[in-house]
């Protein structure tokens, strides 16, 4: 074995560089980390600017996390069809207080710690963190809202480490503010006021230069951030039918999932993307997929709830019911529906929320 | 990059290839086209009786490439897409690392860009999941962290090494 094997070995380090770059690229996006460990030239070339934009163009992970820091998170990879368990203790706690993961971009996560239990503070602190790097960052008090509606995080620039994140919430005189963080002045400044909209949920998504939300009255709000022009978008409807629709952002742009309810029970569903028509200046509603019958009955199955929730993750759209350990996964691009491997089998990981996260690789602040 | 003129002699002319081990390949003109490399030279030649001599591609590894173009010269009009990446497959399966090594190199060579690609995707596909220990024996790098380096490295890139 000896003799044979160091000649092999030779051959392959007088592989030209550039041959060796175009393989590296070929990997899943999990080696681009995992393969810095090699040696000095593999770390730089997998820190490197051309491998970092490989990897934040590429199929984000899924990761769902947990309501309590002591619990760790759980991130599925769509190149290798595995779980892996992150911890998310380097983010500091001083008591059991809950922590929502609410909003993701460029491989940070955006996090509301809620002390109300435990000192009594009005507004929860907010909380930006890389699961990757283990790195967290505290988020000072905004300067005018009072109470916050909504938040989002925004995606890092192309040639700086810069983040920002929006806020959408009543001042103390009770008007609706965006108020926006700058990760590098560290401040808050207000970008806009919006129209006085009664928003239903704190799920805001920013895509394609506007923040979304679903309004009190279900429709959706588009804010047009460098312009800041309100439209109020109807969702789209199908028949008579009732449809509980839900906000996901993906690679595409913003979709709506309206699932169609009979005898509170999931009957059908539809995803629709919301495009915007430079020409008229106004939205439509394009629909992309539907879930088959057969689908619809095994996700039925999977769950005796009829609440689930769906996300958006790259060029797909997760699905997963209340009090189920199973996710359905739709691809986009391939209109086509598949489960994904069971994440656990511990039930304390039953209630979690998700999101994608964009593996970057050389995203570091704090 | 001038095509040879007469397109009644482009599809009669033969293109001789000698291996490094003096071996003569015949091919037809369209298949020697798919390689760049190929293509520049018989620009200046025309077509020729001589053989082009390739000093350091084996007839092993020849053999194999032409193999690859002549399937391919057809395909990209009659197979479909998923028959011809079936087929791909196929020729590099059982491939050795050794045979992969001289089909890249050689593919490059020859500038025969989808044979790189594939070559590219077949040996990404055969290290990707080998351990960090691994792929230092097998390209034959120097583990030449510091211990503090390689602890950072490890630390920052932890959750990928994990289950």
């Amino acid at each position: 074995m000896g003799k044979l094997r160091l000649r092999k070995q030779t051959m392959w380090s007088d592989l030209p560089e550039y041959l060796m770059e175009r393989i590296l690229e070929c990997l899943p996006v999990d080696c681009f980390f995992r393969f810095r460990a090699v040696c000095n030239t593999w770390n730089t070339l997998f820190s490197s600017q051309h491998f970092n934009s490989i990897a934040r163009n590429s199929q984000p992970f899924l990761i769902l996390c947990p309501s309590s820091t002591q619990m760790p998170s759980l991130l599925y990879s769509f190149f290798t069809h595995t779980w892996r368990t992150i911890s998310l203790s380097f983010i500091p706690h001083e008591c059991q207080c809950p922590i929502n993961f609410r909003g993701s971009a460029s491989g940070l996560l955006l996090a509301d710690i809620n002390a109300n239990f435990c000192f009594g503070y009005s507004s929860p602190t907010l909380c930006v963190c890389n699961p990757l790097s283990q790195m967290y960052s505290l988020l000072p008090e905004m300067g005018s809202v009072s109470r916050i509606m909504a938040k989002a995080i925004l995606p890092v620039g192309d040639k700086t480490n810069e983040y920002t994140v929006m806020v959408v919430g009543m001042s103390s005189t009770d008007r609706v503010l965006l108020e926006a963080y700058n990760s590098t002045t560290k401040a808050w400044k207000v970008a806009g006021t919006i129209p006085d909209v009664h928003i239903r949920n704190e799920n805001m998504f920013f895509c394609k230069g506007s923040l979304f939300c679903v309004t009190a009255s279900g429709g959706i709000m588009a804010y047009n951030v460098e312009q800041g022009i309100t439209t109020i978008v109807s969702m789209p409807t199908v028949d008579a039918h009732n449809l509980w629709a839900r906000l996901v952002c993906c690679k595409i742009g913003l979709v709506v999932v309206g699932a169609i309810e009979e005898n509170h029970s999931l009957k059908g569903l539809i995803m629709w993307e919301l495009v915007f028509h430079e020409m008229v200046k106004d939205y439509k509603w394009v629909e992309i997929g539907k879930m088959p019958n057969s689908v619809c009955e095994e996700f039925r199955r999977s769950s005796n709830s009829n609440w689930f929730d769906c996300v958006g993750v790259g060029d797909k759209i997760c699905f997963r019911a209340n009090e189920s350990m199973l996710i359905l996964v739709y691809d986009v691009s391939r209109a086509s529906w598949n489960w994904l491997a069971k994440f656990c089998e511990d039930l304390r990981f039953v209630s979690m929320g998700w999101l994608p996260l964009q593996p970057m690789s050389n995203l570091k602040f704090c | 990059m001038a095509e040879l003129p007469n397109t009644t002699m482009a599809n009669e002319c033969k293109v001789k290839l000698k291996s490094k081990d003096d071996k003569i390949f015949e091919v037809e003109y369209a298949v020697a086209m798919q390689s760049q490399t190929l293509k520049n030279a018989l620009a200046h030649t025309g077509c020729t009786d001589t053989a082009l001599p390739l000093h350091d591609i084996s007839s092993q590894i020849l053999a194999k490439v032409i193999e690859y173009c002549e399937y391919h010269v057809n395909a990209a009009n009659t197979i479909s897409e998923k028959d011809v990446k079936t087929w791909d497959e196929e020729l590099v399966k059982h491939m050795d690392q050794d045979t992969l090594f001289r089909l890249i190199v050689a593919a490059k060579y020859l500038e025969i860009h989808n044979l790189v690609d594939l070559m590219c995707k077949t040996i990404a596909d055969r290290i990707k999941d080998k351990s960090v220990e691994e792929l230092r024996e097998i390209f034959h790098v120097q583990n030449d962290f510091t211990p503090e380096e390689e602890e950072q490295v490890r630390r920052e890139t932890k959750w990928a090494h994990g289950e």
